[in-house]
């Protein structure tokens, strides 16, 4: 399974783009808003977090459908339902690949791109402990409408059509953490759903995955 | 442990190719698969390795001592002939690499990367994945293809000598394998009838 992970990550990092598409998808989109809403600060302090949690949705959704395409069209992915390796254990670390690659990058760099909106300072806690939190959920979700569509040429649209309203809990608690952290509520309530949401897909959906796959292999 | 398929019917959704297949294959035997195309060899095969459901009856195996091979290579181009091998390598828990390297003669090209090879040399990579498998059945699906016969007597070789240490093949190919012990299974004889089907579709064109 290692070998599994050490070979995604080599293969992301070879074919240029695949690791730094949703970061540069990210930081332009984020950019791009202030021009479009204007260079009030009140404004964009007051609808950072929501920017910046539908950003992180978005570019999440921009390289979901790499996690299966390219295997099953070069045949890995039939070889390795073929290995003595549970293809759910496989659907498990290639969603890990993807949050390594898509969901990590977006963490580390919020902070910056919460400044840049003039996000309040006491939200910039929470932003990171609801995107690290929320952020495994999308990988596992999107890894999910992947491997539905694995079999489809261009299924790209269906997929963000499949995912994206999978996605509206996570959305809805992730932001609820900020914005309640930054008014000074207690964020336990959506902190506990949020976690729970990512808690239930890591442990529930990659085995709707590796069926999927199966279905799709056939 | 030899191989038993009995009564198997496979094909695809619930129409079957091939029916009422029945075969034994004894430690040390190779089956070649032949028929026109289209008879189910890659179907059969791919029911072999578990990848489709038998329709009905059974292939007495398990699932983890098939190494399954079929058209394409399950190569990543991106990477290196060593990084693809290493790889699989720990998929399987093989410890065989060196020795599978100097089998496939693959020294030379180790450090390439699979998209500047040939279609012969990527073949060639990919056959060695079978040997790092160190599973007893091999189910091949034309694995000469785009092989030159230099390597062609390479791939047999390997073949055989898998055959000699009590493993097994089960092979479809257009292309003559030199292997001892060797079967033919001519799939016309299983063929599944489709009387249904046809049924159908008279009915349609006399509507």
């Amino acid at each position: 399974m290692i070998s599994l992970l050490k070979r995604d990550l080599l293969v992301a990092s070879r074919s240029g783009g695949a690791l730094t598409l949703s970061i540069s998808f990210f930081l332009i989109m984020i950019v791009l808003v202030p021009f479009g809403v204007g260079e009030d600060p009140l404004i964009l302090g007051a609808i950072a977090t929501g920017i910046i949690w539908v950003a992180a949705l978005l570019s999440c959704l921009l390289t979901l459908d790499r996690v299966f395409q390219l295997d099953f069209e070069d045949g890995t992915l039939e070889l390795l339902a073929t290995a003595p390796v549970p293809i759910e254990a496989a659907a498990l670390v290639k969603a890990f690949s993807h949050w390594l690659t898509t969901g990590l990058p977006i963490i580390i760099v919020s902070p910056g791109l919460g400044l840049l909106l003039n996000l309040p300072e006491g939200g910039m806690m929470w932003l990171i402990i609801s995107l690290t939190i929320g952020t495994p959920a999308l990988s596992i979700i999107g890894s999910f409408g992947a491997a539905l569509t694995v079999g489809l040429k261009r299924g790209g649209l269906l997929l963000s059509l499949l995912v994206l309203p999978l996605y509206i809990p996570t959305l809805i608690f992730g932001a609820a953490v900020v914005n309640r952290g930054l008014l000074g509520l207690s964020v336990a309530t959506p902190l506990i759903f949020l976690t729970a949401v990512s808690a239930l897909s890591v442990a529930l959906l990659p085995l709707a995955t590796g069926y999927a796959l199966k279905i799709n292999l056939k | 442990m030899s191989f038993i398929v009995s009564n198997l019917s496979c094909g695809h959704q619930n129409v079957a190719l091939i029916a009422n297949l029945n075969f034994e294959c004894l430690p040390g035997e190779s089956l070649i698969l032949q028929g026109e195309n289209g008879i189910g060899k890659t179907t059969l095969l791919r029911c072999l390795a578990g990848l489709i459901p038998p329709l009905s009856g059974s292939s007495f195996s398990n699932p983890d001592s098939i190494a399954y091979m079929g058209h394409s290579n399950g190569l990543k181009l991106q990477l290196t002939v060593l990084e693809n091998l290493h790889f699989w390598q720990g998929i399987y828990h093989s410890k065989n690499l060196e020795q599978t390297i100097y089998e496939f003669k693959l020294q030379d090209i180790l450090n390439f990367q699979v998209m500047n090879l040939s279609a012969g040399q990527r073949r060639r990579i990919a056959l060695s994945r079978l040997k790092l498998t160190q599973c007893p059945l091999w189910a091949l699906d034309e694995p000469l293809t785009s092989l030159d016969s230099k390597n062609v007597a390479v791939f047999t070789n390997i073949l055989q000598n898998h055959l000699d240490n009590s493993g097994i093949a089960v092979i479809a190919t257009h292309v003559e394998i030199q292997v001892n012990k060797k079967t033919h299974l001519d799939l016309e004889f299983f063929k599944a009838e489709h009387t249904n089907s046809t049924d159908q579709f008279s009915e349609e064109t006399t509507w």
